[in-house]
C-alpha cells in the first residue's frame, strides 16, 4: 500500500470517529474536550493531505523562463505540442514545485544550467541594468528638455485668455470653421 | 512567364532610376518637360511592377513549381484564396508585394499633384523613386521571386528541377486575418514614405510652411490607420490561431510595427500645432523622418535575421544593405535639416506653459519615450551580445514593466490635453474643466478600492479611463447642447452634425475613446486564468465558474489537412452556455506541421478560450487547455471604434470648404446654426 493511500485511510478514520462522536452527547465532559481537539485536528490533517496549489508559482516560473526550442517565447506562451524544450522544462518545474522548492531556486537552477538567455527579462545586475534604466533616463531627460523648451518659448501675449468671448456666436462659429478648414 | 516577370522587374528598376535622375535634373535646369518625363517614368514603373505581380500570381495559380517561390510557398491542394496569399507567404514574393504597393502609392501621389506643388514635386518624385529603386534592386538581385529551382550534380553541372508538389503555405498563415494582415501592414509601413518625401521636398525647396503638412495629412492618417489595423489583425490572428491565450507577445517583429505607429501618432498630434501656430517645424520633420526610417527598420528586423522572431523571414543577406540605406537616408535628411534650419524657426512664441501646445509637446515626448523603450528592448539582446558576448532575452516582463507606466501617463494626457485651451488656459477655467472628470474618476477609484482590487496598475488605469471618458463626453455634450439650443436639433442630430462639421476634432475624440476601450481591455490581463487537463469523453474539468465536459471526440480529413476535435459542453454556474469544438490540424505538407484552431466563447465580461493541445502519448486521452481571459472583447471593440473614428477624420470637408469660401467672399453673416464653445 502506497503512502498516499495509507494517509488517506487514516484521515478517513479520524473523520468517521469525529462524526460519530458528534452524534452522541452521552460521553460527558472529557469526551467534549476530545471532540474539540479532534475538530481542531481534522482540518489540519485534511490540509496536510491536500495537494499543494502550485498554480501561482508554476505560472510565475513559466513567465520568467524562455523556451529553448528556438521559438524565443516564454514557457507560458510556447504552444507547440510535445515541444522538445518546453515540455520537459514544464514537467521539471511542476515536480520541483510539488517537492517544495521555491520559485527563485528553480529559476536560478535553470540559469545555472542554460545561462541568462533562459530568462525572459534582463536581470538587475551588471550591464543588464542598462536595459531597465535607459528608458526612464530618456524619459527624465526628455522631461527636462521639453520643460526647458516650453519655458524658453513662452512669451506671454497681451491677450489674457485664448478662447475669446464670442461677440457674436455666428462670427465665432464661422471663424472656428474657417480656422479648422483652411 | 518567369522570364517575363524578371523582365518587368528589370524594366521597372530602369524606369525608377531614370525617374530619380530626370526629376532632379529637371528641377535643377527648371525644365518642366524633363520633370514630366520623370513622373511618367514613375507611373510606367508602376505598370511594369503590376505586370510582374500578375506573372507571379499566374505562376502561383497554375502551380508552376519550377519557380522557387511557388515551390516554397504553395502546393497543389491549397485553396485558390491561399494560393494568392502565398504571394506574401515567403520572403521573395512579399518583397514584390512591397515594391508593388510602393509604386502604386507613388503613382497616386504623382497623379494627385500633377498640377500642384510643381517646385516641390521633382524632389518628392526623386525620394519616392529612391525608395522604390532600393527595394526593387533588392527584389531583383537578392530576393528574386522568379528564380528557378535547379539541381546541382556532384560534377558541378546544374539542371532545371521541378518538384511534383510544393512545400505549401505555412499552415499558421492559413487564416483569414493572416491573409489580409501582411498587405495591410505593408501599406501602413510604406504609406509613410509619402509624407517623408514631401518633408524632404519641402526642405529642398525651402517651402517649410504648413503646405506640405496639409497636403500629406491624409497620406499620414491612412498609413497610420492601416498600420494600426494591421497590428490589431495580427493580434487577432495570434489570439485565435497560436493558441497561447494572448494577443500581444512583444515579439521583435510585432515591436517593429508598433514603433512607426507610435512616432506616427506623435507626428499626427504635433502637425496640429504647426498648422495652428507655425511651431514645431524641426520637430515635425524629425518625426516623419523617424517614422519612415522605423518603417524601413521594421523591414530590416523582419528580413535580416538580426533578432530572432517567429514572424521573421529566415534570410540574413539583406541586413547590411538595409543598414547602409538607413544610414544614408538619415544622414541626408539631417544634412538638409541642418542646412535649412533658418527656415524652420517657429512663427509664434508659446503664450503659456498651461496651454494645449505644451500638452501636445508632452504627449509627443511620452510617445517617443514609449517608442524608444520598445526599440531599446528589441535591440538590447544584440547590444548585450556585443558588450557581454552573450545574448540575453528581453521579453514581455521587461516591456510590460517599462511601458505600462508610460502608457498610463499617455492615457492621462489623452484626458488632460483637450482640457487645455490653445495659447493659454487660466487656472479658473482649468478648475472648472477638471471638476467632473476628477469627481467621477475619484468615485471609480474608491469603488475599485472598496471592491478590494489589489492591482495598482488596474486601479490607476480604470480610474484614468473614466477620467478620459468624462472629458470626451463633456466635449460632445457641451457643443451638442449649444447646437440643440440654437439649431433646435435633438441630441443625436446635434452630435452627428457636430461631428460632421468638425470631423478632425470629433473624429479625434472618437479615436481617443477607442484608446480608452483598448486600455480597459488590457486591464483584463491582470485577471487571466488558465488550466489544462487530459480528458476522455464523459470527464470534465473546472476553470473559474466554468465546468467543461468532454462529450465526444471527432476526427476528419480534408485535402489540405487532417483534424482532431474534442466536443466540449461548457457550463457556467451549472447552466449549459455553449458546445465548443477546439481543433487541432495536422497539415499534409510542410513536414506535417500542426496548428490549433481555438474555440472561443466571447462576452463583454470575459472570453472562455479552449485549445485542443493534442492527444496524450498513448493516444487515449485528449489535452484541453482552457483560459478565461476577462475584457478581451473591449480590445477588439476599441480597434473597431478607432477604425471608425479615423475614417470620420478622413472624410472630405466639402461643406466646411464651402462655408470657408463664403466667409472669404463676405457672406458670413448669412450662415445659420451659430455654434460657439466657450473653451
Amino acid at each position: 500500500m502506497g503512502f498516499f493511500t495509507a494517509e488517506t485511510q487514516r484521515t478517513r478514520r479520524i473523520d468517521q470517529r469525529a462524526c460519530c462522536v458528534l452524534c452522541a452527547e452521552v460521553y460527558g465532559k472529557a469526551m467534549k474536550t476530545r471532540i474539540a481537539v479532534i475538530l481542531l485536528l481534522v482540518p489540519v490533517a485534511l490540509l496536510a493531505q491536500a495537494p499543494k496549489d502550485i498554480s501561482r508559482g508554476y505560472k510565475e516560473v513559466c513567465d520568467r523562463l524562455v523556451c529553448q526550442c528556438g521559438c524565443n517565447e516564454q514557457l507560458s506562451v510556447c504552444a507547440m505540442q510535445n515541444c522538445s524544450s518546453a515540455t520537459p522544462m514544464r514537467a521539471e518545474i511542476r515536480d520541483r514545485l510539488t517537492n517544495g522548492e521555491s520559485v527563485e531556486k528553480i529559476v536560478q537552477s535553470f540559469v545555472d544550467r542554460v545561462g541568462k538567455k533562459v530568462l525572459s527579462a534582463p536581470t538587475m545586475q551588471g550591464f543588464d541594468i542598462a536595459a531597465w534604466i535607459m528608458p526612464f533616463m530618456i524619459l527624465c531627460l526628455g522631461l527636462v528638455v521639453v520643460g526647458w523648451i516650453v519655458v524658453k518659448m513662452v512669451h506671454p501675449a497681451p491677450a489674457v485668455e485664448a478662447a475669446p468671448i464670442a461677440l457674436d456666436p455666428r462670427v465665432d462659429k464661422e471663424l472656428r470653421d474657417f480656422e479648422e478648414e483652411s | 512567364m518567369s522570364e517575363f516577370g524578371n523582365f518587368c522587374l528589370l524594366l521597372a528598376l530602369c524606369l525608377s532610376v531614370y525617374a530619380i535622375f530626370a526629376s532632379l535634373i529637371g528641377a535643377w535646369l527648371k525644365q518642366h518637360r524633363i520633370v514630366r518625363s520623370a513622373e511618367h517614368a514613375a507611373i510606367a514603373s508602376c505598370f511594369s511592377i503590376a505586370m510582374a505581380l500578375v506573372s507571379i500570381l499566374y505562376l502561383l495559380i497554375t502551380s508552376d513549381f519550377s519557380v522557387s517561390h511557388v515551390a516554397n510557398a504553395s502546393n497543389r491542394d491549397l485553396p485558390l484564396f491561399y494560393k494568392i496569399a502565398a504571394l506574401w507567404g515567403a520572403h521573395d514574393g512579399s518583397m514584390l508585394l512591397w515594391v508593388f504597393i510602393t509604386s502604386v502609392f507613388s503613382a497616386i501621389v504623382i497623379y494627385q499633384n500633377r498640377y500642384r506643388f510643381r517646385d516641390m514635386m521633382p524632389y518628392v518624385v526623386a525620394v519616392l523613386m529612391v525608395d522604390l529603386s532600393f527595394f526593387l534592386a533588392l527584389n531583383l538581385f537578392l530576393s528574386n521571386p522568379f528564380n528557378r529551382l535547379v539541381r546541382v550534380f556532384p560534377n558541378g553541372t546544374l539542371q532545371a528541377f521541378t518538384p511534383l508538389d510544393g512545400r505549401g503555405l505555412n499552415p499558421l498563415l492559413q487564416y483569414w486575418a493572416m491573409v489580409i494582415h501582411p498587405p495591410i501592414l505593408y501599406m501602413g509601413f510604406i504609406g509613410f514614405v509619402v509624407p517623408f518625401a514631401f518633408a524632404i521636398g519641402a526642405l529642398a525647396t525651402k517651402q517649410l510652411g504648413d503646405a506640405w503638412i496639409r497636403t500629406t495629412r491624409r497620406w499620414t492618417l491612412v498609413p497610420w490607420l492601416l498600420l494600426g489595423t494591421g497590428l490589431m489583425l495580427g493580434g487577432k490572428w495570434a489570439y485565435v490561431v497560436l493558441g497561447w491565450g494572448g494577443y500581444w507577445g512583444w515579439d521583435p517583429v510585432e515591436n517593429s510595427s508598433l514603433m512607426p505607429w507610435l512616432t506616427g501618432t506623435a507626428f499626427l498630434h504635433s502637425v496640429i500645432v504647426q498648422e495652428r501656430k507655425g511651431m514645431l517645424k524641426v520637430w515635425n520633420v524629425l518625426l516623419i523622418v523617424a517614422t519612415y526610417l522605423l518603417g524601413v527598420f521594421g523591414t530590416f528586423i523582419t528580413r535580416s535575421g538580426v533578432v530572432s522572431s517567429v514572424h521573421a523571414f529566415a534570410d540574413s543577406q539583406l541586413g547590411k544593405y538595409f543598414l547602409v540605406y538607413m544610414v544614408a537616408i538619415l544622414a541626408g535628411s539631417l544634412y538638409l535639416m541642418i542646412d535649412r534650419l533658418q527656415f524652420l524657426k517657429s512663427e509664434q512664441p508659446l503664450d503659456s506653459v498651461l496651454s494645449r501646445e505644451s500638452a501636445f509637446l508632452f504627449n509627443n515626448l511620452l510617445l517617443l519615450v514609449a517608442c524608444f523603450a520598445v526599440f531599446w528592448g528589441t535591440m538590447f539582446p544584440v547590444l548585450s551580445e556585443w558588450v557581454q558576448g552573450s545574448k540575453i532575452t528581453v521579453g514581455p516582463p521587461f516591456f510590460n514593466n517599462v511601458n505600462i507606466p508610460i502608457g498610463l501617463f499617455l492615457l492621462f494626457l489623452t484626458g488632460v490635453g483637450p482640457l487645455f485651451a490653445w495659447r493659454k488656459t487660466s487656472l479658473a477655467s482649468l478648475k472648472k474643466a477638471f471638476l467632473w472628470p476628477t469627481i467621477l474618476s475619484a468615485i471609480v477609484c474608491v469603488a475599485l478600492l472598496a471592491a478590494r482590487l489589489d492591482n495598482f496598475y488596474v486601479i490607476v488605469c480604470l480610474t484614468l479611463c473614466m477620467f478620459v471618458t468624462v472629458t470626451i463626453v463633456e466635449e460632445f455634450y457641451k457643443a451638442s447642447r449649444i447646437r440643440m439650443k440654437n439649431a433646435g436639433e435633438n441630441f443625436l442630430m446635434a452630435v452627428t452634425n457636430l461631428t460632421l462639421k468638425n470631423k478632425r476634432r470629433y473624429g479625434g475624440y472618437i479615436v481617443h475613446f477607442a484608446i480608452v476601450l483598448i486600455f480597459i481591455g488590457l486591464t483584463g490581463n491582470a485577471f487571466n486564468k488558465e488550466s489544462s487537463a487530459f480528458l476522455v469523453p464523459g470527464e470534465q474539468m473546472q476553470i473559474g465558474r466554468y465546468t467543461l465536459k468532454m462529450v465526444d471526440y471527432q476526427e476528419g480529413d480534408t485535402p489540405n489537412y487532417q483534424y482532431g476535435m474534442p466536443v466540449i459542453q461548457a457550463y457556467k454556474d451549472g447552466r449549459l452556455i455553449r458546445t465548443m469544438k477546439p481543433e487541432k490540424r495536422v497539415y499534409k505538407t510542410g513536414e506535417g506541421q500542426s496548428t490549433t484552431v481555438v474555440s472561443l466563447h466571447s462576452t463583454p465580461i470575459e472570453d472562455l478560450y479552449l485549445v485542443f493541445a493534442g492527444p496524450s502519448n498513448d493516444g487515449q486521452r485528449f489535452e484541453i487547455k482552457a483560459h478565461v481571459n476577462p475584457l478581451v472583447f473591449w480590445v477588439w471593440l476599441g480597434a473597431a471604434v478607432m477604425f471608425f473614428g479615423t475614417i470620420i477624420t478622413l472624410l472630405p470637408d466639402r461643406k466646411g470648404a464651402f462655408a470657408s469660401a463664403r466667409i472669404l467672399s463676405g457672406e458670413s453673416l448669412k450662415l445659420e446654426e451659430p455654434v460657439s464653445v466657450s473653451r
